[in-house]
C-alpha cells in the first residue's frame, strides 16, 4: 500500500483499526495457544535423551508397559541402560526402534517387553505408527535398515562408519525437531497425531519456544508419569475408574479386536523372528518378558475360550523362539513380580513392581549373557 | 518487566490508545507521565528499596542540574558537575554491585538482594548527557515534567535507544500540542513494532535454545561448535534489535521519533564500522561525551596518536564496564577497544602506504570486503563469548575444542 493510498482512505478509522488490531492480536494468539493442548512428546524427548547418552550397552524396547523400567536397577551391574519403549508400539515399531538403537550405539544386551494384545491380526496399528518420525530425521537410513531382513547385510552396513557419522549428525540432535517440522506432510499439519506425541502445531510452538513441551521423559528414557504422581499425591487420582478392566474391553481399539478374526498376526510373528535372528547372529543376549497386567484383566482373558487359546498360542511362539542367547519370561516365570497394588490402571504400574521386575530381568539377562557369551566363544573358536 | 508480560503489554496498549487520542489535547502529556511512572514502578517490582534508590538518583541529579542552571560561573558549574558525577558513579558502582571494584574498600554486598536496578544504566547515561550539556551552558531550562519523561519514558526505560534531551524535548512538545500523526506513520510504526515482537519472541527465542554450552559439549562436532559460537550473537542481535524495533515502532505510531540503534551490524567490515552499526546511540554518546573530550584533553599534553589510543581504550573500557557488573564485561570492552585501535592504526598505515586512488580501490574491492567482514565478525563472535558464558563454561568449551582437534 503506497502512502498516497493510505492518505486517500479515511484516515482516522484506519488508524484506529490498526491500533486495535495491534492491541488485540496478541490476546487472540494467547487465547488460541491456550486451546492447543499441553501434550508431552515422548518421541522427541526420548530422542533428545538418547542423543545425550553416547555410551549405551543395554536397551529395553517395547510399548508403554515397559516404559517404567529405569537405569537405577541396572546401573549396579555396571550396565549403561536406556529405555527405548514408546507408547502404543506395534511389532513393526519394536523392530524399528531396536534397529535404531543397534545402529547408533554399541548395544550388548537387549530386553524386549511383549504384550499379547500387540500380536493380533486385527490390531489397528499392525504397521508402524512411528515410521514417519523415524524416517524423517534419519532420511533413508532407517528405511534401508528396514528393508534389510538379512542380518548379514546389517553387519555390512554397520561397518560403514562414514554413513554412521552422517546419520549421527542428522539424528541425535536438536535439528531433528526442525527437520521433523520441515518434512512434515502438509495434510498432517494439524490433525495427525500418534499416541504419546504432541500435535505438529504443538511441536512447532515448542520449537519457537512459545509453548514448551511438557517434560515427561527422564534422562534414561524411562517415563516419569508426573501428572499421575501429582494426582495420586493430591488424592485426585481415580483408581476405581482407571483400574476398571472393562474400559479396555469397551474402547474402540480395545481387546475386543481379538474377537474379530480370532488369529495371531503372522506378519507380526515374522517381525519377531527377524528380530531374534538378528540378535542371535550378532551374539547379543536378550530377555523377552511378558508385560504386566491386573489379575482381573487376566481373568477376563481366561474366561474367554478364544482369547485363552490365543494367549497360549502367543506364549508358545516365544517359548519356541528361545535359544542360547534368548530367554522368554512368561507370566509364570514372573510370578510375584507384579504387585497388583502398584497398578494405576489395568496394565501400567509404579512403585516397587518396577524394582522387582528389573531385578528379575537383570538376573535372567546375566545368566543368558554368560551362556550366550560362551557359545559365541565356542563358535568363533570353531571358525 | 518485558513486553511479553501481559501486564506490560496491557500498559503499552493503554499508552498507545491514550497517546493516539488527539482529542485529549495536553492531557496526553500528563497521561504519558503517569504511564511512565506506573511502568517504572512495575519494572522495579514495586520494591520499596528500588523505588527509593531510583528516586534518590533522580532527585540528586535534578538538584545538581538546578544548581548548575542558576550558576553564572562556568567554574562553579564544573565543580557541581564533578561533585555530582563522583557521587553518582560511586552510588552506581555500589547499587549495581560491581564487587570487583567495591571489594577494594569493603567486602560483600552493600545493598539488599531485593534491589532491582533494571534501567539504571540507561538512566545514568541520560543523566550524564544532560549534566554535560547543562554544565556547558547548552541548556537553559529543564522542566520537571520533561525531565521525568526523558528519564522514565516507558519505551526507552529498560534498554534505550538513548536519546538526547533536546531531541526528546522537541518530540515531547509535539505531544503537548496535540499534533496529529499521519496515518501512514501509525501503520508503519505498528508494522515495525509487530515485526520487532516476532524478532524478539519467536526468532530470538529460537536462537537462544542453542546459546548454551551444552549445544557443543553434548555434541562435540565441528558443526555444533559453529552453531554454539553463532547462537549467542544471533540471539543478542535479534533480541536487542527486536526490542528497538518495538519501541521505535510504538513511539513512531504516536508521533515520537526515536533514533535508530542498529544498521546491519554483522555486515561491518571492521570493529570501528561495527560500533557505528551496533547500539548506535550508545556509540555516539560515548564518542561525543567521553572519547572526544578525553582525546582533546590528552592531545594538549601528548602526541595525537597516543592520545587517540588512550582515549579509545578508556572509552571502550567504560563501555564494557557499563554493560555489566562482572569483570568479563570490562575485558569485553577492552578487547573491542584494542580492536578499534588496531583498525585505526591499520587504516592510518594504509593511508600512508597507498595513494588516494589505490586506497579507494582497496576499499571497494569486494573480495577484501568479504574477507574483512568475515574476519571482523569472527572477532566480534569470540569477544561476545565472555559476555554470555562464565569462565568455567568457556574452559569446558575450550577443553571440548582441544579434544575435537585431537580427534582430527
Amino acid at each position: 500500500m503506497t502512502h498516497n493510498h493510505i492518505d486517500s482512505i479515511s484516515s482516522a478509522p484506519l488508524r484506529w483499526a490498526a491500533i486495535l488490531l495491534f492491541i488485540g492480536l496478541p490476546w487472540i494468539i494467547i487465547l488460541l495457544l491456550k486451546l492447543v493442548p499441553d501434550i508431552p512428546d515422548e518421541f522427541h524427548e526420548k530422542m533428545e535423551a538418547f542423543g545425550r547418552r553416547p555410551h549405551l550397552d543395554t536397551v529395553v524396547v517395547g510399548d508403554s508397559r515397559v516404559m517404567r523400567l529405569s537405569e537405577n536397577h541396572f546401573r549396579t551391574r555396571g550396565w549403561s541402560f536406556f529405555n527405548m519403549g514408546f507408547s502404543g508400539l506395534s511389532p513393526d515399531d519394536v523392530e524399528m526402534s531396536l534397529h535404531f538403537a543397534l545402529a547408533n550405539r554399541p548395544i550388548r544386551r537387549v530386553i524386549i517387553g511383549v504384550s499379547f494384545e500387540n500380536m493380533t491380526q486385527s490390531f489397528p496399528f499392525e504397521f508402524s505408527r512411528y515410521r514417519d518420525r523415524y524416517e524423517k530425521p534419519l532420511g533413508s537410513y532407517v528405511e534401508d535398515n528396514r528393508r534389510v531382513n538379512d542380518a548379514t547385510k546389517i553387519e555390512k552396513k554397520k561397518k560403514n562408519k562414514s554413513m554412521d557419522k552422517v546419520k549421527n549428525l542428522v539424528s541425535n540432535n536438536k535439528f531433528q525437531e526442525v527437520a521433523d517440522i520441515a518434512l512434515a506432510k502438509a495434510d498432517s499439519f494439524f490433525n495427525k497425531r500418534i499416541r504419546g506425541s504432541s500435535s505438529n502445531l504443538h511441536m512447532l510452538l515448542s520449537i519457537w519456544g512459545i509453548k514448551p513441551l511438557h517434560p515427561n521423559i527422564l534422562p534414561d528414557g524411562a517415563i516419569a508419569y508426573r501428572h499421575i504422581h501429582e494426582d495420586i499425591k493430591n488424592g485426585r487420582y481415580n483408581f476405581q475408574r482407571n483400574r476398571n478392566v472393562d474400559r479396555y474391553w469397551t474402547r474402540k481399539d480395545s481387546e475386543v479386536r481379538y474377537l474379530e478374526r480370532g488369529t495371531l498376526s503372522e506378519s507380526s510373528k515374522d517381525v519377531y523372528r527377524r528380530i531374534f535372528s538378528t540378535l542371535k547372529l550378532r551374539g547379543i543376549p536378550a530377555v523377552v518378558f511378558e508385560t504386566g497386567k491386573l489379575p482381573e484383566y487376566q481373568q477376563r482373558i481366561d474366561s474367554d475360550p478364544l482369547l485363552n487359546r490365543l494367549q497360549g498360542e502367543w506364549r508358545n511362539f516365544y517359548h519356541d523362539q528361545q535359544n542360547s542367547c534368548l530367554r522368554f519370561l512368561d507370566s509364570k516365570s514372573l510370578e510375584g513380580v507384579y504387585d497388583p497394588n502398584d497398578f494405576f490402571d489395568a496394565t501400567h504400574f509404579i512403585g516397587l513392581t518396577e524394582h522387582h521386575l528389573a531385578v528379575k530381568i537383570a538376573t535372567e539377562l546375566s545368566s543368558v549373557e554368560s551362556g550366550c557369551f560362551s557359545k559365541s566363544i565356542r563358535r568363533s573358536a570353531r571358525k | 518487566m518485558s513486553f511479553n508480560d501481559p501486564l506490560a503489554y496491557a500498559l503499552l496498549s493503554l499508552a498507545l490508545v491514550i497517546l493516539s487520542a488527539k482529542s485529549l489535547g495536553r492531557w496526553r502529556l500528563h497521561f504519558f507521565s503517569a504511564i511512565n511512572i506506573v511502568f517504572v514502578a512495575l519494572s522495579l517490582n514495586i520494591s520499596g528499596v528500588s523505588l527509593v534508590v531510583f528516586a534518590i538518583f533522580l532527585i540528586v541529579h535534578y538538584f545538581a542540574l538546578r544548581l548548575m542552571l542558576i550558576s553564572a560561573s562556568s567554574t562553579i558549574r564544573s565543580v557541581i558537575f564533578w561533585c555530582w558525577l563522583t557521587l553518582c558513579l560511586a552510588g552506581f558502582v555500589v547499587v549495581k554491585q560491581y564487587h570487583w571494584i567495591t571489594e577494594f574498600v569493603i567486602e560483600g554486598s552493600l545493598v539488599p538482594a531485593s534491589l532491582v536496578t533494571v534501567g539504571l544504566s540507561f538512566i545514568l547515561f541520560r543523566q550524564l548527557c544532560l549534566a554535560i550539556e547543562t554544565r556547558d551552558g547548552a541548556l537553559n531550562a529543564v522542566p520537571i515534567q520533561d525531565y521525568l519523561n526523558f528519564n522514565l519514558a516507558f519505551w526507552t526505560f529498560i534498554a534505550g535507544p538513548l536519546q538526547r534531551f533536546d531531541a526528546f524535548r522537541a518530540q515531547n512538545d509535539r505531544l503537548a500540542k496535540a499534533e496529529s500523526v499521519a496515518t501512514q506513520e501509525v501503520l508503519l510504526g505498528l508494522n515495525r513494532a509487530a515485526f520487532g515482537f516476532i524478532k524478539m519472541f519467536v526468532l530470538a527465542n529460537f536462537a537462544s535454545q542453542y546459546a548454551t554450552t551444552s549445544t557443543f559439549l553434548d555434541n562435540p562436532q565441528p558443526i555444533y561448535l559453529i552453531v554454539f559460537l553463532f547462537a549467542f550473537p544471533v540471539y543478542l542481535y535479534l533480541n536487542f534489535s527486536g526490542y528497538c524495533d518495538v519501541v521505535i515502532g510504538i513511539a513512531r505510531a504516536v508521533g515520537f521519533n526515536l533514533p535508530e540503534n542498529f544498521n546491519h551490524p554483522y555486515l561491518a567490515r571492521n570493529i570501528n564500522d561495527f560500533w557505528s552499526r551496533w547500539h548506535i546511540t550508545l556509540s555516539e554518546l560515548l564518542r561525543d561525551y567521553l572519547y572526544f573530550p578525553i582525546q582533546t584533553s590528552l592531545a594538549r599534553h601528548i602526541p595525537i596518536l597516543p592520545a587517540m589510543i588512550l582515549a579509545t581504550l578508556f572509552s571502550f573500557l567504560v563501555m564494557g564496564i557499563w554493560h555489566g557488573n562482572s569483570i568479563s564485561f570490562a575485558i569485553f570492552g577492552l578487547l573491542h577497544g584494542i580492536g578499534v585501535v588496531i583498525v585505526n592504526l591499520y587504516t592510518e598505515g594504509l593511508k600512508k602506504l597507498l595513494r588516494k586512488e589505490q586506497l579507494k580501490n582497496y576499499r571497494n574491492n569486494r573480495l577484501i570486503r568479504l574477507i574483512s567482514v568475515i574476519f571482523c565478525q569472527c572477532y566480534v563472535i569470540l569477544t561476545f563469548l565472555p559476555f554470555n558464558y562464565s569462565n568455567a563454561e568457556l574452559n569446558k568449551v575450550f577443553q571440548g575444542i582441544t579434544a575435537l582437534v585431537g580427534n582430527f
